[in-house]
């Protein structure tokens, strides 16, 4: 088949490993995929570039999904109970965020914007949703590792909440 | 503005070339235009069956070649079945309409009106038919050339490009690429979108494309419900009464289609079954309640759609003022006759539907 119209009607979702593929498989949500599933979830991303300074998404805004960055950094910023400006995260190559949008369609709790010129992949709900609809074994590996992510930053966020009001109880949680 | 910055403004600025070329050529890509909408009504009406098959052959070619062939093997079949059926109904329908049956119409409908009226008022109602047939030649006059100048503008717009059997191939063609590329081809316009508007643009084409393929995929099960329930309905009360009506599947085939148009639709589509119960000669003699026994049919028919159909088909309610389904009838009917008249309402429901998802992106994202 060496014809370029029938290639691409017939075209293999096995291609070789990609600088995407190679940062995706790193990241806790895709963990267990195979070649061929990281294959399909590389397809659906949309890769952007994006210059330092530039807003990726703002507080209140609809979430639609997670990023993931392929390269730069990014700064997760947002006011504090006093009501000021604060950095809540700064991440880098191979770190992931907004990824409770892709369970919950409420808005944004943070605004992220980027500190460095980024390459960034992003990957929405409705995407999860069609994995979940064609390919539900991967689309459940998917969701697993989402839930374990979000669990381990929820007990995350409760250590830090029982060290601040010096009553920590591990043996609790 | 620094290299980068200017590239990607550069890139931004790229769409504008092919939708300048279109604006300026719009005599020839206007017809192509046309034609990539129906593709892209095909390929929203075809995609979730393409996607349940690529859930068991894995491959999304395989699945979509599947869907096709079986589709249009089914088409195929359906049209050489039913098109000599219908096409005998609409020719012998057409040759059976002249001066006289109408006129006997008339004379029908006259006497129907006289035995339910009171004695007082029969004088009334014949000079009121009387004046009727004056007008008789212009209506007629007016009917035939109404006909003759819809069925040119509706091949007009297809027949521009080509003749219709390659206009349909090539509508085939696109469709089948939107449904096998269709994300690839989202991908490819969403890369042009900047930065700022990449995650509300995406939002908004997402709900765009999920409300308008359930509402095309909505409209065309529910005419085709209403078209074989009137058709069942139909047998159905010829069966169970003396009453005679021929050309029904002609009948259920209107009223199906008819059904697109909101409120109207529904009297449209029962219309023809009662004037051709009137222009038949029935073997008991007519009479006033054989019409409401098939104004209740047609009744039946959509209370059934009403009550089972449409709660099945979970089409979103995009809920038209009244006025405005009016008018864009009215106004469809003056730009391309009846044909205007049936796509006036699924295009104001579309563009609706646009408009809605655009202010509520543009106000959730702060842009509003």
């Amino acid at each position: 088949m060496s014809d370029p119209f029938w290639q691409n009607i017939f075209k293999s979702d096995r291609n070789s490993d990609s600088h995407i593929r190679l940062t995706i498989q790193q990241v806790q949500i895709f963990k267990d995929l195979s070649k061929r599933e990281l294959a399909a979830i590389e397809n659906i991303l949309h890769t952007r570039k994006y210059l330092k300074g530039e807003t990726i998404f703002r507080e209140n805004t609809p979430g639609l999904g997670m990023y993931i960055i392929l390269k730069g950094e990014v700064s997760i910023i947002g006011l504090n109970s006093e009501n000021e400006q604060v950095d809540f995260a700064r991440l880098s190559d191979g770190d992931f965020f907004g990824e409770v949008s892709l369970i919950d369609e409420s808005v944004r709790s943070a605004t992220a914007i980027t500190t460095s010129e980024c390459e960034l992949a992003a990957f929405f709900r409705d995407d999860l949703m069609d994995i979940l609809t064609k390919t539900p074994k991967t689309g459940n590996k998917i969701l697993m590792n989402l839930a374990f992510v979000i669990s381990r930053r929820l007990k995350h966020t409760n250590d830090q909440l029982r060290h601040q009001s010096g009553e920590y109880h591990p043996e609790v949680l | 503005m620094n290299p980068t910055g200017f590239a990607k403004w550069v890139q931004n600025l790229v769409w504008i070339l092919p939708l300048g070329f279109m604006i300026w050529f719009r005599e020839y890509t206007l017809p192509l235009l046309f034609m990539l909408i129906i593709a892209l009504l095909i390929s929203a009406l075809l995609k979730p069956l393409v996607n349940i098959i690529e859930m068991l052959v894995v491959k999304r070619w395989g699945s979509a070649i599947i869907v096709y062939v079986a589709v249009f093997v089914l088409a195929g079949w359906g049209i050489n079945r039913l098109w000599p059926v219908l096409a005998d109904q609409a020719v012998s329908f057409k040759e059976y309409i002249t001066m006289d049956t109408l006129a006997q119409l008339k004379l029908k409908s006259e006497t129907l009106l006289i035995g339910l009226l009171p004695q007082s008022l029969h004088v009334q109602v014949h000079e009121i038919f009387i004046s009727l047939d004056t007008m008789m030649n212009d209506i007629w006059g007016l009917l035939v050339a109404n006909i003759q100048t819809s069925l040119t503008q509706a091949g007009s717009l297809v027949l521009t490009v080509g003749s219709l059997l390659i206009s349909t191939l090539f509508i085939i063609v696109f469709s089948f690429f939107f449904v096998l590329e269709g994300n690839r081809y989202k991908k490819a316009f969403i890369r042009m979108i900047p930065n700022a508007y990449f995650e509300m643009t995406l939002h908004i084409l997402e709900k765009v494309t999920t409300s308008l393929g359930s509402y095309v995929r909505g409209q065309l099960l529910a005419a085709m419900a209403i078209g074989v329930l009137s058709i069942l309905g139909l047998f159905i009360l010829q069966a169970v009464t003396p009453i005679y009506i021929p050309y029904t599947i002609l009948i259920g085939t209107i009223a199906g289609v008819a059904n697109l148009i909101p409120f109207v639709g529904p009297v449209m589509g029962m219309i023809p079954a009662v004037v051709i119960y009137l222009l038949t000669d029935q073997t008991v003699p007519i009479e006033f309640m054989h019409i409401v026994l098939i104004i209740i049919t047609f009744g039946c028919v959509q209370l059934l759609d009403n009550i089972l159909v449409s709660p099945m088909i979970m089409s979103e309610s995009v809920g038209l003022h009244p006025l405005a389904i009016i008018l864009a009838v009215l106004l469809g009917g003056s730009i391309a006759g009846p044909v205007g008249m049936l796509f006036a309402v699924p295009i104001l429901t579309m563009v609706k539907v646009i408009f809605k998802e655009l202010i509520w992106g543009l106000k959730s994202y702060g842009y509003m």
